[in-house]
């Protein structure tokens, strides 16, 4: 199993653990894979046991593991309360008017935000009671999706802020023309494109790699992005 | 034979006791004594965090942080009465032994 495998299956595992919990846990492996210099696709090391390792968390937090060898299907022992994903296909758009501002909160999913003809939102149809829509201003907390499964947001406009703290799962963001984005405590991997010429970028505390070398610097624009305690890649291309 | 956790949490403090660690030179250090897997230590650092018996703290390192591991005092007097009931049983098992 590789590094990367390895974070992503734990992701998997422990995903319905509390934030501060789950944190710390990517936080430890990431950090000791590396001091062990190991990249990405480099193999773990063979005395890791991964079934092990996500059993012992789990015990430790008192959350209930068991396998179901007869049905070979690990994942669904776990309270997965997000369970309706896999069986439901209600997914809404919702369109809006105007969109000024998108703030989402604790949240366990991918999320894109993209440039689009409209204002709108794709989403599991259950989660439409989190949404909170007011003078043009986005709100969405206390979401989960299952992984690999994301929400969608496109905005048609030019200015717009960003604002996304507490977040598991990787985000796609097209910057928009004016913005101001700010980005905390998220666990998955980010990526920035289209718009590279910012005024501003504030990085702090991120842990994984960085790929900035696109990106150019205008004071005189209105393009800020800040972003801090982050585990996962981040890259602007 | 091996070590059961009780055991090593206090294998753990030992080490801590002497200077603050982060979690691979730990590993690094407890696996220099006794036979553990790479992976073992990071439940039992969490169960020794949930008794008030580390605290965490993080430190710069080559442009990441390291998060290192601090005993407490709750902590370093846990690891001295461990000390004193372990020396008991000690010579009572070497007085079956010898």
């Amino acid at each position: 199993m590789t590094r990367k495998e390895f974070m992503r299956n734990l992701d998997k595992k422990i995903m319905n653990l509390d934030y501060e919990v789950k944190m710390n846990t990517f936080k430890f492996f990431e950090e000791y894979f590396d001091d062990l210099n190991l990249n990405l696709d480099d193999d773990i090391p063979s005395n890791m046991n991964f079934d092990k390792i996500v059993e012992d968390i789990l015990k430790e937090e008192n959350f209930k593991y068991e396998e179901n060898e007869e049905k070979g299907d690990k994942e669904k022992n776990y309270f997965y309360f997000n369970l309706g994903d896999f069986i439901s296909k209600n997914i809404v758009e919702i369109k809006y008017e105007s969109i000024k501002s998108i703030y989402i909160k604790d949240a366990v999913t991918s999320i894109i935000i993209k440039k689009g003809e409209e204002n709108k939102i794709v989403i599991p149809e259950r989660l439409e009671k989190n949404i909170c829509y007011k003078n043009n201003n986005l709100k969405i907390k206390d979401i989960s999706i299952n992984l690999g499964k994301s929400i969608e947001i496109y905005y048609n406009t030019d200015e717009l802020d960003i604002e996304l703290l507490d977040i598991v799962g990787n985000i796609v963001i097209d910057i928009p023309k004016k913005t101001n984005i700010c980005l905390k405590d998220i666990v998955g991997r980010l990526r920035f494109y289209k718009e590279l010429t910012l005024s501003k970028l504030e990085l702090n505390g991120v842990i994984g790699k960085i790929n900035k070398d696109d990106v150019k610097f205008d004071n005189n624009l209105d393009r800020n992005i800040s972003i801090s305690s982050v585990v996962g890649s981040i890259n602007f291309n | 034979m091996q070590l059961t956790s009780d055991i090593l949490e206090f294998c753990v403090l030992a080490n801590l006791k002497k200077e603050d660690l982060y979690g691979y030179l730990l590993t690094q250090k407890v696996q220099e004594k006794v036979n553990i897997s790479e992976s073992t230590l990071y439940p039992v650092l969490r169960r020794l965090q949930k008794k008030g018996f580390l605290i965490t703290y993080d430190k710069s390192f080559q442009g990441r942080n390291r998060r290192y591991y601090k005993i407490t005092e709750e902590g370093i007097k846990e690891l001295e009465d461990f000390i004193i009931k372990w020396n008991e049983l000690k010579k009572k098992v070497e007085s079956f032994l010898n």
